[in-house]
């Protein structure tokens, strides 16, 4: 058993970065020779090139995602100074820090996460987002079964208007801001499609399914000093494919995962989705790839101003107009590494005439993995949310710091 | 107005203010929606009033908290009534940057004025009520109510 190991920090930039690292878990885990471990402490190098030398110790968790498969463990740790920036294919390293197993994550500073029958509430010191996992939302409306998955509520902690409000409600910012209750069905972040492709030797091609119909299930939350994560699991649906060079079908039952992260301190979410296919005749389980969609129904006004490149399709940006009458001026951003395409507003299928203009969906490129960012604030502008969306897509998605083993790639 | 103003013994809005506001609200149609929540709406109001009262530019506060109310009603009607009523605020009101202003103005005018027949026949409420019209009387005297509504509509600012 190894007591500790080494990770080398690599910083894709030219200059300094202080931040976050997110790595995967388990061949961290490997190295120290301990399969258990189900957290760690992690100190930084003072002079990397002194393995004796001093250490400062960072703010460290190991969270599992998903019980029972622990490739999705995930290691994640706060750097508490900038390192020396590096090159932008992460051959250069820009500092070290030792990691060393611990028995469980220390106490949280200020992110944290409550689990409840119907979602999970994830807060910390400048957000309180709700996750519904249940279909549907209020007791005396069973008939609306559309919320699963989907953030019902997004409160700004600091945003104060008095004398109504000292808190924001980012789904309905105009009607929050007045003191009023939100749109009863306003809502962010939800995955209301994810369209599968059979292989080419199967004729009937792709198939959409729509998980929001169906109640998520929680399958594990984890806090620690870092971050508050929480990851729900659809409702199993079937997809069946042609063999290669066969007649018969595989089945699989499939379930759409998302884990989301809310970080100490910080005022963005993050977002990770992925489809786990298991075999019904092996049991073996697989991730696909897949697209999945973008729905939200969320007061902009009546002219929504997008801010995209259509050439980049990393990020973009939403805000009303800079009005007086569009007051708080809720903005959001988000930031993909799949790729984001055309934003629908109102989308093509939806057919609400009074909420139409608060109707956006945007669908994301193929992927196995998918990470996302998103980030509601008010009192902005197109302008500043555009630079907010495009640095989150830059810091956290396209060129974050890495922590790799020796010889890892 | 501060709490301590004068208020004279009649009060009460010209007629072709009041004619406008009810002219806004038919354009918005947002009548039936500040009907069923009148209870709500004037509870706002009233918070409003006790929020700006005694401090030194209380129309400022007054309208700065209660424009947002009326904002927030307008965006209840349906989108394609409210895209009608801003062209044709845009039209009558050409000067304003901001066409959803005027119209946010003119129905805080018709929420006050609905208030105000509500509850100055009630002794407890009478007083509140005057100072609350008040306010807009004084907004009325100005060439254009947006106009004098725009300049206070977004301050304060929340802190970030």
């Amino acid at each position: 058993m190894t007591q500790s190991v080494d990770l080398l920090l690599r910083n894709p930039s030219e200059y300094p970065r202080a931040g976050l690292v997110v790595r995967q878990w388990k061949p961290v885990a490997k190295a120290l020779g301990v399969r258990g471990a189900r957290s760690a402490t992690v100190a930084r190098l003072l002079d990397p090139t002194n393995p004796k030398g001093a250490t400062v110790d960072l703010a460290a968790q190991v969270d599992r995602l998903v019980p029972h498969d622990r490739s999705h463990d995930q290691l994640v740790f706060k750097l508490d100074s900038p390192i020396p920036g590096g090159d932008e294919h992460y051959r250069a390293v820009s500092g070290k820090v030792r990691v060393t197993a611990a028995q469980s994550n220390a106490q949280p500073y200020g992110a944290t996460v409550q689990r409840y029958p119907t979602g999970v509430k994830l807060i910390n010191q400048h957000l309180e987002v709700w996750l519904n996992t249940s279909a549907t939302k209020y007791a005396h409306q069973p008939q609306d079964q559309f919320y699963g998955g989907a953030v019902t509520s997004v409160i700004l902690q600091k945003a104060s208007f008095p004398p109504f409000t000292d808190r924001l409600e980012c789904v309905d910012a105009i009607e929050s801001r007045a003191g009023f209750w939100p749109h009863p069905e306003a809502r962010a972040m939800q995955i209301d499609r994810i369209h599968l492709v059979r292989p080419p030797w199967d004729e009937r091609r792709s198939v959409d399914f729509f998980p929001f119909r169906e109640p998520w299930t929680l399958v594990s939350d984890s806090t620690g000093p870092v971050r508050a994560v929480a990851t729900i699991m659809s409702a199993p649906f079937e997809l069946r494919c042609k063999e290669a060079g066969g007649k018969s079908d595989h089945v699989f039952e499939c379930n759409v995962y998302r884990t989301l992260s809310l970080y100490d301190d910080v005022d963005w979410i993050g977002d990770e989705i992925w489809v786990n296919a298991r075999d019904i005749d092996t049991g073996k389980t697989q991730r696909l790839w897949f697209t999945a969609r973008f729905f939200m129904m969320v007061q902009f006004t009546q002219d929504p101003e997008l801010f995209k490149y259509p050439d980049h399709p990393g990020w973009f940006s939403l805000t009303p107009p800079d009005k007086p009458s569009s007051d708080p001026r809720l903005g959001y951003a988000f930031a993909t590494d799949a790729q984001s395409g055309a934003i629908w507003s109102p989308p093509l299928d939806y057919h609400d005439e009074m909420t139409k203009p608060r109707a956006f969906s945007w669908e994301l490129g193929t992927s196995r993995t998918v990470h996302c960012v998103h980030k509601f604030r008010c009192m902005t502008n197109a302008l500043e949310m555009g630079h907010e969306a495009g640095w989150l897509w830059y810091d956290l998605v396209f060129k974050r710091i890495r922590g790799t083993l020796a010889g890892e790639k | 107005m501060s709490a301590s103003i004068t208020l004279p013994d009649e009060i009460a809005l010209p007629e072709n203010v009041e004619s406008l506001a009810v002219a806004v609200v038919e354009k918005v149609g947002v009548a039936d929606v500040i009907a069923q929540m009148a209870d709500q709406i004037f509870a706002k109001i009233e918070a409003c009033e006790a929020f700006s009262s005694g401090s030194q530019n209380a129309d400022a506060f007054f309208f700065a908290t209660s424009l947002p109310v009326a904002n927030a009603v307008i965006h209840r009607t349906t989108p394609d009534r409210l895209t009608r009523a801003l062209r044709w605020s845009s039209e009558r009101w050409p000067a304003e940057d901001d066409p959803a202003v005027p119209l946010a103005t003119w129905t805080l005018i018709y929420i006050i004025s609905e208030g105000w027949k509500r509850y100055s026949k009630i002794a407890e409420k009478k007083v509140l009520w005057d100072r609350i019209l008040a306010h807009v009387a004084a907004l009325a005297e100005e060439p254009s109510p947006a106009t004098a509504a725009q300049h206070v509509v977004t301050a304060p600012a929340p802190p970030r």
